[in-house]
């Protein structure tokens, strides 16, 4: 006699059984297209990158041998090579601060606005998004000019005299540095007005009420609600500054002297104008182990620590005594 | 610690296009929010506002807040006109529907947050955090993060929040309607424990009657923006002023009824489908005093006033449905088209047949328990 009950199911075979699994299978499905893009765009040139490190790969011979660090080598004993790191370095520390601190106040000043005024400024902040860097820059080349450039002219207004922007070994970087602050700046500000007005109202009130200023409920409110975002912003223009390179090429060429030479636009010289593919691929890893480094320590800086419960405290301890 | 006046407090939001879905009158400027609000509020009261949604609570706590620009009206605290002072100058806490805790800091660090702001010294803050820990229950909370918290315990850290500072005013905007049920009863009583405790004026807003009846010393019925009634609990609910507030407070609701009020030399008669209650003299006096005469009136009576009854001088009504509640028995029947609930003691009944669905019922009331509302005013006639 059967006592199972004879309308249960038996168990089914195979891979979708599960509920775990069905969701699996989901996922898998919809992430296999960024997979395969993934695979071909990113992994692939990746691991070329580091096969190619190692060898004395050059453009236009198929044949390399493998050399172990000998790039490695041959890059910290070159001055210009030392140099562009020592630029992106430089430009990384003017444009990462600098971006961030203006997206900040841009974003805040954005919030501060009514919300029809406030449209038009943002789509004034987003503009240098949507302009063609290439393009843009050829105007940057007209503000800078030495004798005609419209810098020079309010400058001279103030009756400050010219300066030579792009010509001199001085200027020449924070003058390429301001131009990528420009293109890059009011993009974070959108995504950090988003994060802020995201923020829930009654935060605000509850602080004011309790007698917190602008300021004080900005760095205890506002930045500590902000500071996932704030890590992505700072990710991601620490990896923009390292990637700082078309204004180079356009307008200075790493010129005056090597003083504008960045690590990509030697990189790019190295690797695609003189074709030594395994030289620049040495370097381009560098560069990814450098990114990595102030992204993780970025990381490390905001991440959440878990409070430390206190001693005890006068009441407790008055409590005992009694 | 403080008396709050709102004088003639008056609240108008610019117009929105989108929504046109409100009873509220529109003005040149805008939607008249808050209307004409008056109410003197005493040292250490406890005051409800109470009323549906969207009738201007919330709007009229914020504007004694200074969250909210006051259109026109005076708001005074401690006879200081306050319509133009900072919120933080006010010395006013709050407690918000949705706990409004600082997701990154700790409870303690929350609590602590109005004293810092304030440069307070480290034992005196240590001192009142754990004060007020105590007193809420909360102590052994204090070094997690809210969320790590349930519902009932955050709202515990937001009031908690709210009173380290001695505040004068102490507002709570719907502070229980994220609660379960039970959890609302408990926290209710918690509310009038702390009140008990701490020396502060209290406006409280919400839109439950239970709540407010429990604990307001004072209640302010609220509609459309405009205040329907203020009084203690015992007479909103024994002397409604009009037929909205008669249905807004007590549960179950008033029955109402059509009927016919009738007046023959000074002595009044009100007649509801046939049945004849023949007022007293209390009752006489004050609809004399109006001036009012024969007219047909909307009759409140409350469903515990209602008294199964024999005779011929009674209301014929079938019973639709009835509810068990344990020591009493909810009826609801019809009579003539007319749906009314009948509270009934559970012992009165016991092994009649009134509560099966269908039966036959014949009810009445005394006259002390009738309300006379008008038809044209709403308005109750003896008041
Ligand atoms: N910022 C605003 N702009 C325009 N109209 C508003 C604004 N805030 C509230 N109102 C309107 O004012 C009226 C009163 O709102 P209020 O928030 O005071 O209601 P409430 O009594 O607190 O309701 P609830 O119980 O739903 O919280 C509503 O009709 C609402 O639509
Ligand atoms: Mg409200």
């Amino acid at each position: 006699m059967d006592v199972k009950n004879p309308k249960s199911p038996s168990p089914k075979k195979g891979i979708l059984r599960t509920r775990k699994s069905k969701r699996m299978a989901f996922a898998l499905a919809i992430l296999l297209p960024f997979a395969i893009w993934m695979l071909v765009y990113m992994l692939i040139p990746l691991a070329s990158v580091i096969f190619y490190s190692f060898t004395d790969a050059k453009m236009g011979y198929d044949r390399q041998n493998f050399v172990g660090l000998y790039q490695f080598q041959k890059m910290f004993s070159n001055a210009t090579a030392m140099i562009s790191i020592k630029n992106s370095l430089k430009a990384a520390l003017v444009i990462v601060p600098v971006s961030l601190l203006l997206s900040m106040l841009t974003a805040l000043g954005l919030d501060a606005l009514s919300e029809r005024s406030s449209k038009v400024y943002t789509f004034a902040v987003f503009l240098p998004n949507i302009i063609s860097l290439t393009a843009a820059c050829l105007v940057w080349r007209w503000i800078y000019h030495g004798q005609y450039g419209v810098l020079n002219f309010l400058l001279n207004l103030m009756g400050i005299p010219s300066q030579q922007f792009l010509k001199s070994q001085a200027q020449a970087m924070y003058s390429l540095c301001a131009i990528h602050i420009w293109s890059v700046f009011g993009y974070y500000a959108i995504i950090l007005l988003a994060a802020i007005r995201s923020i829930d109202k009654s935060l605000y009130e509850a602080a004011s009420l309790d007698g917190a200023s602008y300021w004080t409920q900005f760095f205890h409110v506002t930045l500590p609600m902000l500071k996932n975002t704030l890590l992505f912003v700072g990710i991601m223009l620490t990896t923009s500054a390292f990637m700082f390179f078309t204004p180079v090429q356009l307008l200075t060429n790493g010129t005056p002297g090597t003083s504008t030479y960045v690590m990509l636009f030697y990189i790019y010289q190295q690797g695609i104008e003189q074709g030594n593919t395994g030289f620049s691929s040495a370097m381009s890893l560098v560069l990814m182990l450098i990114i990595l480094f102030f992204s993780l320590i970025q990381w490390i800086l905001t991440t959440e620590r878990e409070p430390k419960p206190r001693k005890k405290t006068a009441v407790k301890k008055e409590a005992e005594a009694a | 610690m403080s008396t709050v006046t709102l004088k003639n407090i008056k609240k108008v939001y610019p117009k929105s296009h989108n929504d046109n879905k409100h009873n509220l009158k529109e003005t040149a400027e805008g939607v008249l929010a808050v209307d004409d609000f008056n109410l003197e509020i005493k040292d250490n009261e406890f005051i409800v506002l109470v009323g549906p949604s969207g009738c201007g609570k919330s709007t009229t706590l914020r504007m004694v807040a200074g969250l909210e620009e006051i259109t026109g009206g005076e708001l005074y605290i401690d006879d200081v006109l306050m319509n133009e002072v900072a919120p933080k100058d006010r010395d006013i806490s709050m407690v918000f529907q949705n706990y409004a805790l600082y997701p990154h800091m700790t409870v303690r660090q929350n609590m602590e947050f109005p004293l810092k702001v304030q440069k307070k010294k480290k034992e005196y803050i240590d001192k009142k955090v754990e004060e007020a820990a105590e007193i809420l229950g909360i102590t052994e909370y204090l070094d997690r993060k809210p969320k790590a918290l349930s519902g009932g315990q955050k709202q515990r850290v937001a009031i908690g929040r709210a009173i380290v500072r001695e505040p004068k005013v102490l507002l709570m905007d719907e502070p229980l309607s994220n609660l379960d049920a039970k959890l609302r009863n408990q926290m209710r009583a918690e509310i009038l424990k702390l009140r008990k405790r701490i020396h502060t004026t209290f406006i409280y807003v919400t839109h439950d009657q239970t709540e407010a009846m429990t604990l307001g010393d004072r209640i302010v019925i609220m509609k459309d923006g405009v205040v329907q009634q203020i009084g203690t609990p015992q007479e909103v609910f024994d002397n409604p002023h009009n037929l909205f507030v008669a249905g807004f407070i007590g549960t179950p609701q008033m029955n109402f009824y059509d009927g016919r009020l009738l007046e023959d030399n000074g002595k009044y008669t009100v007649e509801i489908q046939g049945m004849k209650v023949a007022l007293g003299k209390e009752k006489n006096e004050r609809l004399k005093a109006n001036g009012v005469v024969s007219q047909d009136v909307t009759v409140g009576v409350r469903p515990e006033h209602i008294v199964l009854a024999e005779g011929d001088n009674v209301i014929r009504s079938v019973v639709d449905v009835s509810e068990m509640m344990g020591s009493e028995v909810h009826l609801h029947v019809t009579a003539n088209g007319q749906e009314s609930i009948i509270i009934v003691p559970t012992n009165v009944i016991r092994g009649r047949s009134v509560m099966d669905s269908g039966a036959e019922v014949d009810f009445s009331f005394p006259e002390e328990v009738v309300h006379l509302f008008s038809k044209e005013t709403q308005n109750n006639l003896e008041y």
